[in-house]
C-alpha cells in the first residue's frame, strides 16, 4: 500500500520539524509549507491524504488559504484539512469550520504528540474508507 | 305736592343726564374702536336728549312750546329704538354684524318714519288734560308704533337668543343687559302703567329717567366688564366727577342768586338760574378734555417742537421693559429720546473706574460714529462723577471754563450722568436741539426723572450681558472639559484595546514555544529518544507538568482578558445539564480512578441541597430512568469549562478513597448544581478571596503534590456563571470537612432563549474576524 501523504503547514520551525518527524516515524510521507503562499501552491497541486493547516501563518493566513482554495479547486483531490492552531478556546473557529470545508480544529498546546498521532491515524483511516 | 314732584323730577333728570353723559364718555373711551361701545355711547347720548324733550313737553311752564318738544320727543324715540336694536344685535362684537344693504334699509326706513313723525300727520296738536299737555295723535302713529315695536321686539328677541347660545363672559354680559331691561320694564309697568290705568294718576312718571338710568348703568357695566375694566374705577371717577360738577353748579347758582339778589338787587327768574346752572355744569364737565384738545391743536400749530413728556416716558418705559440686550436697549433709548425731544443725535457712554469702555451714538435712524476727544471726555466724565450730586450739566449754565470749552468743541449741550446706587455707570451726551432751542426747565426736569430709570435699565442689561458672557465662557469650558474627558476616555479605550491585543498576541506567541517544549518533553518521556533513567524521568515529568500548567495559565489569562473586555461570546442553547456533567465525568474518570476518587451524579429533584451535610441521598445517574430533565439555557462549552474547573479542584484537594458527588435541584426558575467533595475543605477566612483573580488559597498547592493550578479557574468560572445571570457559591465546614460548590443557571424557557440570544448576539460570526480583532 502506498504511503499516505501529509502536508504540514506550520511557520514555527521547531514545531514544523517536530510534527514532520512524528509523522514520518509513523510511516507517512510528509511535506511541509512555511507560509500561506507555499501552502496554497502545494494544496492546489493536490493529492494530499491529510493537510494540517496552521491559521496564523505569514502572508495569506489559514482562513484565506481555504477561501481561495474553495474558488479554485485543486487539480487532484485532497484529503481532509485540519486546522492545527494555537488559537485556543475560540468557539468561533469551530463555527467557521464547515464554511471553510475544514474537517476539524486541533489546538496544538492541548494535545500531546501521542494524541496528535492518534487523531491523524483516525482521520486517515476514516478518509481512506470513503 | 306738585311742586315737590316737579323739583324731584328736575333733579332726577339732571342727575340722569349727567350720569348718562359720564357713562357715555367712559364707555367710549374704554374702547373707541368697538362698535358695541360706539352704539352704546350714541344710545346713552340720545336717551338724555329724549328724556329732556319728554320732560320739557310735560312742563306746564312751557305750554307754548309743548308741541315742539312732544314732536322732538317722538322723533328721538325712533333712533332710540333703532340704536337699542343695533346694540342688542352687535353686542359684544367690535363690528356691526348687519350687512351694508340691511343697514341702509333700516336707516332709510327709520329716517322715513322720522320724517313722518316730524310732520303734523303724527301729532296734529296738543290738548291740556289735568293741566298737562297731551298729544293729539294722527295716522302717522301707525308706522311709528310698528317700527319702534319691531325694533324693541327684535332687540329683546336677539338678546334672548344670544343668552341661550352664549357662554362665559358673554352670557354674563347679556344677562346683565336683559336684567337691566327687565328691571326697567317692570318698574315702568309697576309704577307708571298700573297706577295710570288703575288710579288714573301719573305721579311716578317723573321716575322714568331713573329707570332708564338703571338700564344704562347695567348695560354699561355689561359692556365694560367684558374688557375687564375695574368697575370701582368707573364708580369712583363718576362719583368724583359728579361731586365736582354738583359743587360747581351749586356754587355758581348760589353765587348768582346771592350776588344778583343782594349785590345788584334784582331777582333772577328761576328758569334762567336753572339754565345758567346747567351751562355751568356743562362748562365744568367739558373744561378738562377741551383744554387738553385745544392745547394739542395749538401746540401743533404754534409750538412744533414741543413734545409730550408723558408720551416720551411711556415710550421709554416700554423700550426699557422690552429688552435686556445692551445694544438693543441703548439704541432704542437713544432713538426714542432724540426723536421725541428732537435732537439730531445722542450718545451714551458707559464707564468703569472713570474710563469709557463702551459707547454708542445714534441718529434718528442709524447708529453713527460721533467723534469725541478722548481726553476731553475723560475730563468731562470725571467732572460729572465728582459732582455726581449736581446731576445734569447744561452748557448754558456752566461756569467752569474748561468744561464749557470741552462741551463747545465736542458739540455737547447737555450731559447727564447715569447713576445707580450712587455709583456712576455712564453718561448721556446730547448736542443742541435740532431747532436750535435751548433745553428748557421742563427738559431738565424730564432728564432728572429719566436718568435714574435709564441708569437702572442699562445696569441691568450690563449685568445680563455679563451673565451671558459668563455662561458662554462656562459653556466653552464645559465643552473643553467634555472634550478632554472624551479624549481621555478614548485614550483609555485605546489602551484597554492595546492591552487586550497584547494579551492575545502574547498568549498566542507564548503558546507556540510552550507547545514545542511540552511536545519534546513528551517525546523524551515516551522514550522516543531512548530509555530514561528514573531520575531523568522524574525531572522531565516535573518539567512536563510545569509546562502544562504554564499553558493553562496563558489560556486562563487570555480568557480573563476576553471576559473583562466583554469580548467573550456565549452561545445560549438548551442544555441538559445532567448529560453535560456526565460528559465531563467521563473525561476526568481515568484521572479520578488513578487518584482513587469516586465521582458520580446523584439526583434530587426538589429538595434544596442540605448544605454542609454529607448525607446526600441519591441514585446513580446511569440507573436513573425518570423523566426529570435539568434543562438550562446556557453555553455548553463554557459550562463544561466551569465543571472542569470545579471537578478539577475537587480532584486536586481530595484524598484517595474520597468522593465527589454532583446533584441538581430546582429552585424557582433556576437549576442549582452542587459539586460536593470529601476533600480538605476550605478555611472560612479564605472563602471571600476564593473567587477573585489569583485568589487561590495560600499554600494550597505547596502542600499538595498532585495539585497544580493557575488561581484563575474559579474567577473564570464565576465570570462565566455571571454571564449566564447565575451565581456561584462555596460552602465548607472547615479544614478537613470537604467543600461544596454550588452554581445556578437559568432554567430553559423558549421566551428566555429569545431574550438572551438577542443580548448575546454574536457580532463576529466568522472565525476570520477573530484574527483581525487582534487575537
Amino acid at each position: 500500500m502506498k504511503s499516505k501523504q501529509i502536508l504540514v503547514v506550520e511557520d514555527d520551525a521547531t514545531l514544523r520539524d517536530l510534527y514532520a518527524e512524528l509523522l514520518r516515524n509513523e510511516g507517512y510521507v510528509v511535506d511541509t509549507a512555511i507560509d500561506g503562499g507555499e501552502a496554497l501552491k502545494k494544496m492546489r497541486f493536490g493529492g494530499w491524504d491529510l493537510i494540517l493547516l496552521d491559521i496564523m501563518i505569514p502572508g495569506i493566513d489559514g482562513f484565506d488559504v481555504m477561501n481561495v482554495l474553495k474558488d479554485t479547486p485543486p487539480s487532484q483531490p485532497n484529503g481532509p484539512v485540519v486546522y492545527l492552531t494555537n488559537l485556543g478556546g475560540e468557539d468561533n473557529i469551530e463555527k467557521g469550520l464547515e464554511k471553510h470545508g475544514v474537517k476539524a480544529y486541533w489546538v496544538k498546546s492541548e494535545l500531546t504528540p501521542g494524541q496528535i498521532i492518534q487523531r491523524v491515524k483516525g482521520l486517515i483511516a476514516e478518509y481512506g474508507k470513503l | 305736592m306738585e311742586g315737590f314732584f316737579s323739583s324731584i323730577s328736575f333733579v332726577l333728570i339732571l342727575c340722569v343726564i349727567l350720569t348718562d353723559l359720564v357713562i357715555a364718555i367712559f364707555v367710549y373711551k374704554n374702547n373707541p374702536h368697538s362698535s358695541t361701545n360706539k352704539l352704546f355711547t350714541l344710545l346713552s347720548l340720545v336717551i338724555p336728549l329724549w328724556l329732556s324733550f319728554n320732560y320739557l313737553s310735560v312742563q306746564p311752564t312751557y305750554l307754548s312750546t309743548s308741541l315742539f318738544w312732544i314732536r322732538l320727543s317722538f322723533l328721538f324715540a325712533m333712533p332710540l329704538s333703532l340704536l337699542f336694536f343695533l346694540l342688542a344685535h352687535t353686542l359684544p362684537s367690535d363690528k356691526i354684524l348687519l350687512g351694508e344693504k340691511t343697514m341702509i334699509a333700516i336707516v332709510g326706513a327709520t329716517s322715513a318714519v322720522m320724517a313722518i313723525v316730524a310732520s303734523p300727520l303724527t301729532i296734529s296738536g296738543i290738548e291740556i288734560v289735568n293741566n298737562t299737555p297731551q298729544p293729539v295723535t294722527g295716522l302717522g302713529m301707525v308706522p311709528f308704533s310698528i317700527l319702534s315695536t319691531l325694533y324693541s321686539a327684535f332687540a329683546i328677541f336677539v338678546l334672548l337668543k344670544k343668552l341661550r347660545r352664549s357662554s362665559g363672559t358673554e352670557r354674563e354680559q347679556i344677562r346683565w343687559i336683559i336684567s337691566g331691561i327687565f328691571i326697567m320694564l317692570s318698574l315702568i309697568i309697576g309704577t307708571i302703567l298700573v297706577p295710570l290705568l288703575l288710579f288714573k294718576t301719573n305721579v311716578f312718571v317723573s321716575f322714568l329717567p331713573l329707570y332708564t338710568a338703571i338700564f344704562i348703568v347695567m348695560t354699561a357695566y355689561a359692556i365694560i366688564k367684558h374688557k375687564f375694566l375695574d368697575i370701582r374705577a368707573l364708580v369712583t371717577r363718576s362719583v368724583a366727577y359728579t361731586i365736582l360738577i354738583v359743587i360747581i353748579g351749586f356754587f355758581y347758582a348760589g353765587s348768582i342768586i346771592v350776588i344778583g339778589q343782594y349785590v345788584f338787587g334784582f331777582h333772577q327768574p328761576r328758569s334762567s338760574i336753572v339754565i345758567m346752572t346747567i351751562f355751568a355744569f356743562v362748562i365744568a364737565y367739558f373744561y378738562q378734555p377741551l383744554l387738553r384738545e385745544i392745547e394739542k391743536v395749538t401746540d401743533r400749530f404754534f409750538y412744533k417742537n414741543r413734545y409730550d413728556s408723558n408720551v416720551l416716558l411711556a415710550k421709554l418705559s416700554r423700550v426699557m421693559a422690552s429688552t435686556l440686550e445692551l445694544d438693543e436697549l441703548v439704541n432704542l433709548i437713544l432713538r426714542v429720546m432724540i426723536s421725541e425731544i428732537k435732537i439730531p443725535h445722542g450718545s451714551l457712554l458707559l464707564m468703569k473706574s472713570s474710563h469709557v469702555f463702551w459707547s454708542r451714538s445714534m441718529s434718528h435712524r442709524d447708529e453713527i460714529a460721533v467723534e469725541f476727544n478722548h481726553k476731553d471726555i475723560t475730563f468731562l466724565i470725571n467732572h460729572v462723577i465728582n459732582k455726581s450730586g449736581e446731576g445734569i450739566l447744561l452748557y448754558e449754565e456752566i461756569l467752569h471754563e474748561r468744561i464749557k470749552q470741552i462741551m463747545r468743541s465736542n458739540n455737547i449741550s447737555v450731559v447727564f450722568p447715569l447713576v445707580v446706587n450712587k455709583n456712576p455707570i455712564g453718561v448721556m451726551l446730547f448736542p443742541s436741539k435740532s431747532s436750535g432751542d435751548i433745553y428748557s426747565i421742563d427738559d431738565i426736569h424730564l432728564f432728572k426723572i429719566l436718568a435714574p430709570e435709564i441708569a437702572v435699565a442699562v445696569k441691568n442689561s450690563l449685568q445680563y450681558d455679563e451673565i451671558k458672557r459668563f455662561s458662554i465662557k462656562l459653556e466653552q469650558r464645559i465643552k473643553e472639559a467634555t472634550k478632554n474627558l472624551q479624549d481621555a476616555n478614548r485614550k483609555l479605550q485605546e489602551l484597554d484595546q492595546m492591552k487586550d491585543d497584547f494579551v492575545s498576541v502574547a498568549s498566542h506567541e507564548l503558546r507556540t514555544p510552550m507547545t514545542a517544549i511540552k511536545s519534546y518533553l513528551w517525546m523524551a518521556l515516551e522514550g522516543k529518544g531512548g530509555a530514561l533513567k528514573d531520575k531523568q524521568r522524574y525531572y522531565l515529568d516535573r518539567a512536563y507538568n510545569s509546562t502544562d500548567r504554564l499553558i493553562k495559565l496563558v489560556n486562563d489569562m487570555l480568557n480573563i482578558s476576553r471576559i473583562e473586555s466583554g469580548r467573550i461570546t456565549v452561545e445560549m442553547k438548551k442544555v441538559d445539564l445532567a448529560k453535560l456533567v456526565q460528559e465531563v465525568i467521563d473525561e476526568v474518570k481515568p484521572r479520578a480512578e488513578e487518584l482513587g476518587i469516586s465521582i458520580r451524579i446523584t439526583r434530587r429533584s426538589n429538595k434544596m441541597p442540605n448544605q454542609g451535610s454529607s448525607d446526600l441521598i441519591g441514585v446513580r445517574h446511569d440507573r436513573l430512568k425518570d423523566n426529570i430533565m435539568f434543562s438550562v439555557l446556557a453555553d455548553p462549552d463554557k459550562i463544561k469549562e466551569v465543571l472542569f474547573n470545579l471537578i478539577g479542584n475537587s480532584l486536586k484537594f481530595t484524598e484517595r478513597d474520597g468522593e465527589i458527588r454532583i446533584d441538581f435541584a430546582k429552585e424557582k426558575d433556576k437549576i442549582i448544581t452542587n459539586v460536593k467533595d470529601t476533600g480538605k475543605g476550605i478555611d472560612a477566612k479564605d472563602i471571600p478571596t476564593l473567587f477573585t483573580k489569583f485568589g487561590m488559597v495560600e499554600g494550597s498547592y505547596a502542600t499538595n503534590k498532585k495539585a497544580s493550578g493557575t488561581g484563575l479557574g474559579l474567577y473564570i468560572s464565576k465570570s462565566i456563571i455571571e454571564l449566564h445571570n447565575g451565581s456561584i457559591n462555596v460552602h465548607s465546614d472547615g479544614i478537613g470537612k470537604g467543600a461544596l460548590f454550588t452554581f445556578s443557571l437559568p432554567m430553559y424557557a423558549k421566551s428566555l432563549e429569545k431574550k438572551l440570544t438577542k443580548k448575546f448576539k454574536n457580532k463576529r460570526e466568522e472565525g476570520k474576524d477573530i484574527i483581525h480583532s487582534g487575537i
